[in-house]
Protein backbone atom coordinates (compact mmCIF):
# COMPACT_ATOMS: atom_id res chain seq x y z
CA UNK A 1 0.00 0.00 0.00
CA UNK A 2 1.55 3.60 -1.10
CA UNK A 3 2.20 6.08 1.47
CA UNK A 4 0.40 9.86 1.20
CA UNK A 5 3.95 10.86 0.03
CA UNK A 6 4.39 8.24 -2.47
CA UNK A 7 1.08 9.48 -4.16
CA UNK A 8 2.24 12.73 -3.78
CA UNK A 9 5.05 12.23 -5.96
CA UNK A 10 3.66 9.60 -8.10
CA UNK A 11 0.90 12.12 -9.35
CA UNK A 12 3.53 15.08 -9.39
CA UNK A 13 5.79 12.86 -11.84
CA UNK A 14 2.49 12.02 -13.88
CA UNK A 15 1.22 15.92 -14.49
CA UNK A 16 5.37 15.98 -15.26
CA UNK A 17 4.56 13.43 -18.02
CA UNK A 18 1.71 14.71 -19.28
CA UNK A 19 3.16 18.29 -19.64
CA UNK A 20 6.37 16.98 -21.71
CA UNK A 21 3.68 14.85 -24.05
CA UNK A 22 1.63 17.99 -24.31
CA UNK A 23 4.49 19.93 -25.47
CA UNK A 24 5.47 17.33 -27.97
CA UNK A 25 2.49 17.54 -29.54
CA UNK A 26 2.41 21.21 -29.82
CA UNK A 27 5.86 20.79 -31.33
CA UNK A 28 4.69 18.40 -33.64
CA UNK A 29 1.59 20.98 -34.67
CA UNK A 30 -0.71 18.84 -32.51
CA UNK A 31 -0.65 16.24 -34.91
CA UNK A 32 -2.00 13.52 -35.76
CA UNK A 33 -5.54 14.07 -36.11
CA UNK A 34 -7.97 11.12 -35.88
CA UNK A 35 -9.30 9.86 -38.93
CA UNK A 36 -11.62 11.10 -41.02
CA UNK A 37 -14.47 9.13 -41.02
CA UNK A 38 -17.23 8.92 -38.22
CA UNK A 39 -15.65 4.57 -37.61
CA UNK A 40 -11.76 5.65 -38.14
CA UNK A 41 -13.01 8.24 -35.10
CA UNK A 42 -14.49 5.62 -32.90
CA UNK A 43 -12.17 3.21 -33.07
CA UNK A 44 -9.34 6.20 -32.44
CA UNK A 45 -11.36 7.27 -29.29
CA UNK A 46 -11.95 3.51 -28.24
CA UNK A 47 -8.11 2.90 -28.37
CA UNK A 48 -6.93 5.82 -26.62
CA UNK A 49 -9.27 5.06 -23.99
CA UNK A 50 -8.15 1.71 -23.94
CA UNK A 51 -4.83 3.34 -23.47
CA UNK A 52 -5.52 5.82 -20.68
CA UNK A 53 -7.27 2.80 -18.54
CA UNK A 54 -3.98 1.15 -18.77
CA UNK A 55 -2.27 4.17 -18.12
CA UNK A 56 -4.33 4.20 -14.87
CA UNK A 57 -3.85 0.89 -14.28
CA UNK A 58 0.17 1.48 -13.93
CA UNK A 59 -0.85 4.25 -11.17
CA UNK A 60 0.37 6.50 -13.89
CA UNK A 61 -2.65 9.08 -14.37
CA UNK A 62 -4.13 12.40 -14.77
CA UNK A 63 -7.34 11.70 -15.44
CA UNK A 64 -10.48 12.67 -14.15
CA UNK A 65 -10.36 10.06 -11.43
CA UNK A 66 -7.71 12.10 -9.86
CA UNK A 67 -9.42 15.54 -10.47
CA UNK A 68 -9.86 16.15 -6.28
CA UNK A 69 -6.41 15.76 -6.41
CA UNK A 70 -5.23 17.40 -9.46
CA UNK A 71 -7.34 20.81 -8.57
CA UNK A 72 -4.45 22.38 -6.67
CA UNK A 73 -1.54 21.57 -8.80
CA UNK A 74 0.01 24.63 -10.17
CA UNK A 75 1.14 23.20 -13.78
CA UNK A 76 -2.75 21.37 -14.14
CA UNK A 77 -3.91 25.19 -13.92
CA UNK A 78 -2.03 26.50 -16.24
CA UNK A 79 -2.48 23.15 -19.01
CA UNK A 80 -6.38 23.82 -18.11
CA UNK A 81 -6.39 27.40 -18.83
CA UNK A 82 -4.86 26.39 -22.07
CA UNK A 83 -7.40 23.82 -22.78
CA UNK A 84 -10.42 25.61 -22.22
CA UNK A 85 -8.40 28.06 -23.72
CA UNK A 86 -8.38 25.71 -27.17
CA UNK A 87 -12.38 25.05 -26.15
CA UNK A 88 -12.81 28.83 -26.66
CA UNK A 89 -11.51 29.34 -29.66
CA UNK A 90 -12.79 25.74 -31.02
CA UNK A 91 -9.41 24.18 -31.86
CA UNK A 92 -10.19 20.80 -32.39
CA UNK A 93 -7.09 19.62 -32.93
CA UNK A 94 -5.64 21.23 -29.76
CA UNK A 95 -8.33 20.00 -27.89
CA UNK A 96 -8.18 16.65 -29.12
CA UNK A 97 -4.21 16.20 -28.58
CA UNK A 98 -4.73 17.15 -25.13
CA UNK A 99 -7.37 14.79 -24.38
CA UNK A 100 -5.35 11.78 -26.05
CA UNK A 101 -2.44 12.79 -23.96
CA UNK A 102 -4.70 12.39 -20.83
CA UNK A 103 -6.11 15.56 -19.79
CA UNK A 104 -9.16 15.34 -18.25
CA UNK A 105 -11.73 16.72 -19.93
CA UNK A 106 -14.36 17.12 -17.39
CA UNK A 107 -11.68 19.57 -15.63
CA UNK A 108 -13.83 22.82 -14.17
CA UNK A 109 -12.56 25.97 -14.52
CA UNK A 110 -12.57 26.90 -10.03
CA UNK A 111 -13.72 30.82 -10.91
CA UNK A 112 -16.53 30.08 -13.09
CA UNK A 113 -17.58 25.79 -12.90
CA UNK A 114 -17.33 25.82 -16.49
CA UNK A 115 -16.02 22.63 -18.73
CA UNK A 116 -14.32 22.98 -21.94
CA UNK A 117 -17.38 21.30 -23.41
CA UNK A 118 -19.79 24.64 -21.61
CA UNK A 119 -17.42 26.63 -23.27
CA UNK A 120 -17.08 25.49 -27.03
CA UNK A 121 -20.86 25.25 -26.23
CA UNK A 122 -21.18 28.90 -25.72
CA UNK A 123 -18.88 29.88 -28.52
CA UNK A 124 -20.76 28.11 -31.80
CA UNK A 125 -17.49 26.16 -31.75
CA UNK A 126 -18.83 22.92 -33.28
CA UNK A 127 -15.99 21.46 -34.15
CA UNK A 128 -14.67 21.23 -30.57
CA UNK A 129 -17.59 20.22 -30.08
CA UNK A 130 -17.41 17.07 -31.85
CA UNK A 131 -14.40 16.43 -30.54
CA UNK A 132 -15.43 16.36 -27.04
CA UNK A 133 -18.14 14.32 -27.89
CA UNK A 134 -17.08 11.93 -29.89
CA UNK A 135 -13.98 11.13 -26.86
CA UNK A 136 -16.80 9.88 -25.07
CA UNK A 137 -15.49 10.39 -22.04
CA UNK A 138 -17.94 13.99 -21.14
CA UNK A 139 -19.54 14.03 -18.10
CA UNK A 140 -23.14 16.08 -19.61
CA UNK A 141 -24.65 16.77 -16.16
CA UNK A 142 -21.88 19.13 -14.96
CA UNK A 143 -23.04 22.16 -14.35
CA UNK A 144 -21.55 25.83 -13.88
CA UNK A 145 -21.38 27.43 -10.97
CA UNK A 146 -24.65 29.14 -12.12
CA UNK A 147 -26.15 25.80 -12.33
CA UNK A 148 -26.11 25.72 -16.13
CA UNK A 149 -25.81 22.83 -18.16
CA UNK A 150 -23.92 23.22 -21.66
CA UNK A 151 -27.26 22.31 -23.45
CA UNK A 152 -28.27 25.79 -21.79
CA UNK A 153 -25.26 27.79 -22.72
CA UNK A 154 -25.81 26.26 -26.45
CA UNK A 155 -29.15 28.37 -26.65
CA UNK A 156 -28.39 31.33 -24.74
CA UNK A 157 -24.94 32.32 -26.34
CA UNK A 158 -24.01 30.05 -28.96
CA UNK A 159 -27.67 30.27 -30.27
CA UNK A 160 -27.43 27.01 -31.94
CA UNK A 161 -30.69 25.39 -31.65
CA UNK A 162 -29.65 22.02 -33.34
CA UNK A 163 -26.03 22.05 -30.80
CA UNK A 164 -28.65 22.84 -28.01
CA UNK A 165 -30.70 19.24 -28.98
CA UNK A 166 -27.74 17.60 -29.56
CA UNK A 167 -26.23 17.67 -26.17
CA UNK A 168 -29.66 17.42 -24.41
CA UNK A 169 -30.32 14.00 -26.10
CA UNK A 170 -26.71 13.30 -24.26
CA UNK A 171 -27.86 14.60 -21.40
CA UNK A 172 -30.70 12.64 -21.09
CA UNK A 173 -28.84 9.49 -21.98
CA UNK A 174 -26.32 9.69 -19.45
CA UNK A 175 -29.15 10.70 -16.56
CA UNK A 176 -31.25 7.87 -17.58
CA UNK A 177 -28.12 5.22 -17.53
CA UNK A 178 -27.26 6.90 -14.08
CA UNK A 179 -30.92 6.78 -12.96
CA UNK A 180 -30.87 10.98 -12.79
CA UNK A 181 -33.65 12.91 -12.73
CA UNK A 182 -33.09 15.42 -15.59
CA UNK A 183 -33.97 19.29 -14.80
CA UNK A 184 -32.85 22.28 -16.10
CA UNK A 185 -31.24 23.58 -12.38
CA UNK A 186 -30.80 21.09 -9.68
CA UNK A 187 -33.08 20.11 -7.04
CA UNK A 188 -36.29 21.76 -9.31
CA UNK A 189 -39.06 20.20 -11.07
CA UNK A 190 -38.32 19.80 -14.68
CA UNK B 1 -45.54 42.78 -19.37
CA UNK B 2 -43.02 43.49 -22.33
CA UNK B 3 -40.17 41.55 -22.61
CA UNK B 4 -37.29 42.60 -24.33
CA UNK B 5 -35.60 40.25 -26.71
CA UNK B 6 -32.96 38.79 -24.19
CA UNK B 7 -35.46 38.28 -22.16
CA UNK B 8 -37.30 36.67 -24.45
CA UNK B 9 -34.54 34.35 -25.34
CA UNK B 10 -34.67 32.83 -21.71
CA UNK B 11 -37.99 32.14 -21.82
CA UNK B 12 -37.54 30.25 -24.94
CA UNK B 13 -34.57 28.32 -23.41
CA UNK B 14 -36.69 27.43 -20.09
CA UNK B 15 -39.61 26.43 -22.92
CA UNK B 16 -37.41 24.37 -24.41
CA UNK B 17 -35.50 22.75 -21.41
CA UNK B 18 -38.88 21.74 -19.85
CA UNK B 19 -39.83 20.03 -23.29
CA UNK B 20 -36.98 18.05 -23.56
CA UNK B 21 -35.94 17.03 -20.24
CA UNK B 22 -39.81 16.83 -18.79
CA UNK B 23 -41.73 13.59 -18.70
CA UNK B 24 -45.36 12.88 -19.30
CA UNK B 25 -46.94 10.47 -16.51
CA UNK B 26 -46.55 7.44 -19.40
CA UNK B 27 -43.00 8.31 -18.88
CA UNK B 28 -42.23 9.63 -22.93
CA UNK B 29 -41.09 12.91 -23.41
CA UNK B 30 -43.47 15.70 -23.51
CA UNK B 31 -44.60 16.91 -27.30
CA UNK B 32 -45.28 20.32 -28.30
CA UNK B 33 -48.95 19.55 -27.88
CA UNK B 34 -48.39 18.40 -24.73
CA UNK B 35 -46.42 21.58 -24.03
CA UNK B 36 -49.68 23.72 -25.35
CA UNK B 37 -52.25 21.69 -23.02
CA UNK B 38 -49.82 22.36 -19.90
CA UNK B 39 -50.24 25.97 -20.09
CA UNK B 40 -53.40 26.23 -21.34
CA UNK B 41 -54.25 23.90 -17.51
CA UNK B 42 -51.87 25.88 -15.80
CA UNK B 43 -52.71 29.63 -16.86
CA UNK B 44 -55.43 29.44 -19.73
CA UNK B 45 -53.91 30.97 -23.30
CA UNK B 46 -56.49 33.51 -24.61
CA UNK B 47 -56.24 31.56 -28.42
CA UNK B 48 -58.18 29.15 -26.97
CA UNK B 49 -60.47 30.50 -24.47
CA UNK B 50 -63.81 29.12 -25.19
CA UNK B 51 -63.01 26.46 -27.89
CA UNK B 52 -64.22 22.86 -27.89
CA UNK B 53 -64.16 19.70 -29.75
CA UNK B 54 -62.45 19.47 -33.30
CA UNK B 55 -62.40 23.54 -33.36
CA UNK B 56 -60.26 23.22 -30.42
CA UNK B 57 -58.14 20.47 -31.76
CA UNK B 58 -57.24 22.34 -34.78
CA UNK B 59 -56.17 25.73 -32.82
CA UNK B 60 -54.21 23.64 -30.39
CA UNK B 61 -52.33 21.70 -33.33
CA UNK B 62 -52.16 25.24 -34.52
CA UNK B 63 -50.74 26.57 -31.27
CA UNK B 64 -48.55 23.87 -30.94
CA UNK B 65 -46.43 24.48 -33.98
CA UNK B 66 -46.14 27.97 -33.15
CA UNK B 67 -44.77 27.12 -29.84
CA UNK B 68 -42.49 25.01 -31.66
CA UNK B 69 -41.32 27.69 -33.59
CA UNK B 70 -40.90 30.59 -31.23
CA UNK B 71 -38.41 28.12 -29.33
CA UNK B 72 -36.47 26.05 -32.37
CA UNK B 73 -37.28 28.97 -34.27
CA UNK B 74 -37.69 29.10 -38.04
CA UNK B 75 -34.90 28.82 -40.91
CA UNK B 76 -34.81 31.13 -43.94
CA UNK B 77 -33.55 30.44 -47.33
CA UNK B 78 -30.13 32.30 -46.53
CA UNK B 79 -29.44 29.75 -43.54
CA UNK B 80 -30.09 31.91 -40.68
CA UNK B 81 -32.44 31.37 -38.01
CA UNK B 82 -35.50 33.66 -37.02
CA UNK B 83 -37.62 33.44 -34.12
CA UNK B 84 -40.79 34.33 -34.39
CA UNK B 85 -42.55 36.21 -31.36
CA UNK B 86 -45.91 35.76 -30.27
CA UNK B 87 -48.48 38.27 -28.98
CA UNK B 88 -47.95 40.14 -25.80
CA UNK B 89 -50.71 37.68 -23.96
CA UNK B 90 -49.37 34.74 -24.83
CA UNK B 91 -45.65 35.71 -23.97
CA UNK B 92 -47.42 36.63 -20.27
CA UNK B 93 -48.70 33.28 -20.81
CA UNK B 94 -45.77 31.19 -21.26
CA UNK B 95 -44.02 33.62 -18.31
CA UNK B 96 -46.90 33.32 -16.02
CA UNK B 97 -46.28 29.39 -17.06
CA UNK B 98 -42.50 28.79 -16.16
CA UNK B 99 -42.57 31.22 -13.06
CA UNK B 100 -45.41 29.43 -11.35
CA UNK B 101 -44.34 25.76 -12.57
CA UNK B 102 -40.86 26.86 -11.02
CA UNK B 103 -39.19 26.50 -14.38
CA UNK B 104 -37.56 29.88 -14.14
CA UNK B 105 -36.65 32.43 -11.53
CA UNK B 106 -38.00 36.29 -12.04
CA UNK B 107 -34.21 36.21 -10.73
CA UNK B 108 -32.72 34.77 -13.97
CA UNK B 109 -34.99 37.33 -16.52
CA UNK B 110 -32.86 40.10 -14.48
CA UNK B 111 -29.34 40.87 -16.57
CA UNK B 112 -26.60 41.21 -14.65
CA UNK B 113 -25.96 44.88 -15.52
CA UNK B 114 -23.04 46.79 -13.37
CA UNK B 115 -24.34 50.03 -14.53
CA UNK B 116 -21.94 52.86 -15.11
CA UNK B 117 -21.30 54.01 -11.56
CA UNK B 118 -18.03 52.39 -10.91
CA UNK B 119 -16.57 54.36 -14.09
CA UNK B 120 -17.91 57.94 -13.55
CA UNK B 121 -16.33 57.30 -10.27
CA UNK B 122 -13.18 55.81 -11.87
CA UNK B 123 -13.31 59.55 -13.87
CA UNK B 124 -13.66 61.43 -10.96
CA UNK B 125 -10.89 60.18 -9.22
CA UNK B 126 -8.77 60.78 -12.55
CA UNK B 127 -9.84 64.10 -12.81
CA UNK B 128 -6.82 66.58 -11.53
CA UNK B 129 -8.00 69.61 -9.33
CA UNK B 130 -6.45 72.26 -11.26
CA UNK B 131 -9.22 70.78 -14.43
CA UNK B 132 -12.22 73.84 -14.58
CA UNK B 133 -14.19 71.18 -16.35
CA UNK B 134 -13.39 67.52 -17.81
CA UNK B 135 -12.17 66.97 -21.37
CA UNK B 136 -15.10 65.08 -22.69
CA UNK B 137 -13.87 61.68 -25.31
CA UNK B 138 -13.48 63.16 -28.94
CA UNK B 139 -16.86 62.11 -31.14
CA UNK B 140 -13.53 60.99 -33.85
CA UNK B 141 -13.11 58.04 -31.74
CA UNK B 142 -16.70 56.69 -31.94
CA UNK B 143 -16.62 53.57 -34.82
CA UNK B 144 -15.83 49.77 -35.27
CA UNK B 145 -12.10 48.96 -35.33
CA UNK B 146 -10.59 46.13 -36.81
CA UNK B 147 -7.49 43.78 -36.09
CA UNK B 148 -6.81 40.87 -37.76
CA UNK B 149 -3.64 38.65 -36.20
CA UNK B 150 -2.23 35.21 -35.89
CA UNK B 151 -1.95 33.37 -32.77
CA UNK B 152 0.57 30.50 -32.23
CA UNK B 153 -2.33 28.02 -33.11
CA UNK B 154 -4.88 29.98 -34.58
CA UNK B 155 -6.10 33.37 -35.98
CA UNK B 156 -8.39 35.92 -34.90
CA UNK B 157 -10.59 38.36 -36.04
CA UNK B 158 -11.36 40.89 -33.62
CA UNK B 159 -14.15 44.12 -33.86
CA UNK B 160 -13.81 46.68 -31.46
CA UNK B 161 -16.91 48.93 -31.19
CA UNK B 162 -16.54 52.38 -29.41
CA UNK B 163 -20.26 54.16 -28.84
CA UNK B 164 -20.54 57.71 -28.75
CA UNK B 165 -19.31 58.90 -25.16
CA UNK B 166 -22.08 59.63 -22.43
CA UNK B 167 -21.86 63.32 -21.17
CA UNK B 168 -19.67 62.57 -18.03
CA UNK B 169 -17.23 60.98 -20.52
CA UNK B 170 -17.82 57.08 -20.68
CA UNK B 171 -17.85 55.13 -23.44
CA UNK B 172 -19.79 51.66 -24.25
CA UNK B 173 -17.78 49.28 -25.64
CA UNK B 174 -18.37 45.66 -27.86
CA UNK B 175 -16.09 43.47 -28.97
CA UNK B 176 -16.52 40.47 -31.09
CA UNK B 177 -13.75 37.79 -31.58
CA UNK B 178 -13.52 35.16 -34.75
CA UNK B 179 -11.36 32.39 -34.53
CA UNK B 180 -10.14 30.10 -37.12
CA UNK B 181 -7.48 28.33 -38.54
CA UNK B 182 -4.08 29.03 -39.12
CA UNK B 183 -4.72 27.76 -42.54
CA UNK B 184 -7.93 29.67 -43.00
CA UNK B 185 -5.80 33.15 -41.83
CA UNK B 186 -3.88 32.49 -44.32
CA UNK B 187 -6.03 32.98 -47.35
CA UNK B 188 -8.31 34.93 -44.99
CA UNK B 189 -7.96 38.32 -47.61
CA UNK B 190 -9.09 35.94 -50.39
CA UNK B 191 -12.25 34.57 -48.86
CA UNK B 192 -16.20 35.79 -49.41
CA UNK B 193 -17.88 36.39 -46.39
CA UNK B 194 -20.12 33.05 -46.08
CA UNK B 195 -16.42 30.84 -47.05
CA UNK B 196 -15.18 33.35 -43.31
CA UNK B 197 -18.37 31.82 -41.91
CA UNK B 198 -18.66 28.47 -42.79
CA UNK B 199 -14.68 28.39 -41.80
CA UNK B 200 -15.14 30.07 -38.44
CA UNK B 201 -14.03 27.55 -35.55
CA UNK B 202 -15.69 30.13 -33.15
CA UNK B 203 -17.12 33.54 -32.15
CA UNK B 204 -16.81 35.06 -28.61
CA UNK B 205 -18.68 38.06 -27.66
CA UNK B 206 -17.31 41.25 -24.90
CA UNK B 207 -19.60 43.88 -23.56
CA UNK B 208 -18.12 46.87 -21.28
CA UNK B 209 -17.22 50.47 -21.23
CA UNK B 210 -14.04 52.83 -21.75
CA UNK B 211 -12.84 56.07 -20.21
CA UNK B 212 -10.30 58.34 -21.44
CA UNK B 213 -7.57 59.75 -18.99
CA UNK B 214 -6.91 63.39 -19.11
CA UNK B 215 -3.10 61.50 -20.02
CA UNK B 216 -5.19 60.69 -23.52
CA UNK B 217 -5.09 56.96 -22.60
CA UNK B 218 -8.31 55.08 -23.97
CA UNK B 219 -8.64 52.10 -21.22
CA UNK B 220 -10.98 49.45 -22.06
CA UNK B 221 -12.94 47.05 -19.56
CA UNK B 222 -14.85 44.15 -21.34
CA UNK B 223 -16.32 40.65 -19.68
CA UNK B 224 -17.05 37.75 -21.67
CA UNK B 225 -20.80 37.71 -22.73
CA UNK B 226 -21.13 34.06 -21.79
CA UNK B 227 -19.20 33.82 -18.47
CA UNK B 228 -18.26 37.19 -17.10
CA UNK B 229 -14.92 36.87 -17.53
CA UNK B 230 -12.55 39.99 -17.65
CA UNK B 231 -10.64 41.46 -20.04
CA UNK B 232 -8.73 45.02 -20.24
CA UNK B 233 -7.62 47.05 -23.00
CA UNK B 234 -4.98 49.79 -22.83
CA UNK B 235 -3.47 52.30 -25.06
CA UNK B 236 -0.05 51.82 -25.90
CA UNK B 237 0.36 54.48 -28.65
CA UNK B 238 -1.54 57.42 -29.69
CA UNK B 239 -1.96 60.47 -31.85
CA UNK B 240 -3.76 63.83 -30.07
CA UNK B 241 -7.61 62.31 -30.67
CA UNK B 242 -8.33 65.73 -29.31
CA UNK B 243 -6.69 67.79 -32.05
CA UNK B 244 -8.01 65.78 -34.76
CA UNK B 245 -11.21 67.02 -36.95
CA UNK B 246 -11.24 63.29 -38.89
CA UNK B 247 -12.19 60.37 -37.22
CA UNK B 248 -9.55 58.50 -35.86
CA UNK B 249 -8.17 55.90 -38.15
CA UNK B 250 -6.36 53.49 -35.40
CA UNK B 251 -5.75 52.36 -32.04
CA UNK B 252 -2.19 50.36 -30.65
CA UNK B 253 -3.62 48.64 -27.90
CA UNK B 254 -2.27 46.12 -25.15
CA UNK B 255 -4.53 43.78 -24.53
CA UNK B 256 -4.81 42.59 -20.89
CA UNK B 257 -6.47 38.64 -19.29
CA UNK B 258 -4.12 36.99 -17.07
CA UNK B 259 -0.75 38.03 -16.01
CA UNK B 260 2.20 36.12 -17.57
CA UNK B 261 2.40 32.85 -15.51
CA UNK B 262 6.16 32.41 -14.47
CA UNK B 263 7.98 28.77 -14.86
CA UNK B 264 8.92 28.48 -11.19
CA UNK B 265 5.64 29.79 -9.47
CA UNK B 266 7.75 32.12 -7.10
CA UNK B 267 7.91 36.02 -7.36
CA UNK B 268 9.17 37.74 -10.74
CA UNK B 269 13.28 37.86 -11.14
CA UNK B 270 15.37 39.86 -12.78
CA UNK B 271 15.88 37.26 -14.98
CA UNK B 272 12.26 36.53 -16.00
CA UNK B 273 11.76 40.15 -17.97
CA UNK B 274 12.85 39.35 -20.98
CA UNK B 275 9.80 36.12 -21.32
CA UNK B 276 7.90 38.96 -19.29
CA UNK B 277 8.16 41.73 -22.57
CA UNK B 278 7.74 39.20 -25.34
CA UNK B 279 4.91 38.38 -23.60
CA UNK B 280 3.81 41.81 -23.89
CA UNK B 281 4.70 42.61 -27.03
CA UNK B 282 2.45 39.51 -28.28
CA UNK B 283 -0.23 41.16 -27.41
CA UNK B 284 -0.06 44.33 -28.56
CA UNK B 285 -2.36 45.06 -31.62
CA UNK B 286 -3.11 47.51 -33.89
CA UNK B 287 -7.27 48.05 -34.40
CA UNK B 288 -8.15 49.89 -37.75
CA UNK B 289 -10.72 51.44 -38.16
CA UNK B 290 -13.53 49.47 -40.20
CA UNK B 291 -16.57 51.16 -40.41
Amino acid sequence: MPTQQERETALALAVEELRARIAKRRRDGWQPEPGETPQEQRDHWHNIAQRLAERAKDGNATGDDQLPQLRDDRAMNIMAREFLQAAERGNPQMIGAFIEEGFPVNWQSPKTGETALHVSASVGARNALRVLVGCGLCDFLLRDRQGRLASELAYLYGKDSAVTRWLRVHERKQAKARGIKLTRRPNTSP
Amino acid sequence: MAFTKWQLHRLRNALGAYHDYGRAEDNKPFNWKDMTEGIDYSVGLDVLKGSAGAARERLVKQFSERLRQFVEGVRRSDGTWHYPEPQESTVNAIHEFLIGEDLLSEEELRNYDPGPQAALRLLEYLDQAFDAERIAPPSTLEGTYRSERFEPDDFVVRNLTLHSASEGGLIRVGMTEDWYDLLTGARFPDLKLEDRREARQSYVMYAGWAILTPENNLLIFLKKEHNAENCYYLTVAAENWHALSAPVQALALLRHHYPFELDNGGPPQPAAIPAIVEFLSANVALFSRAR
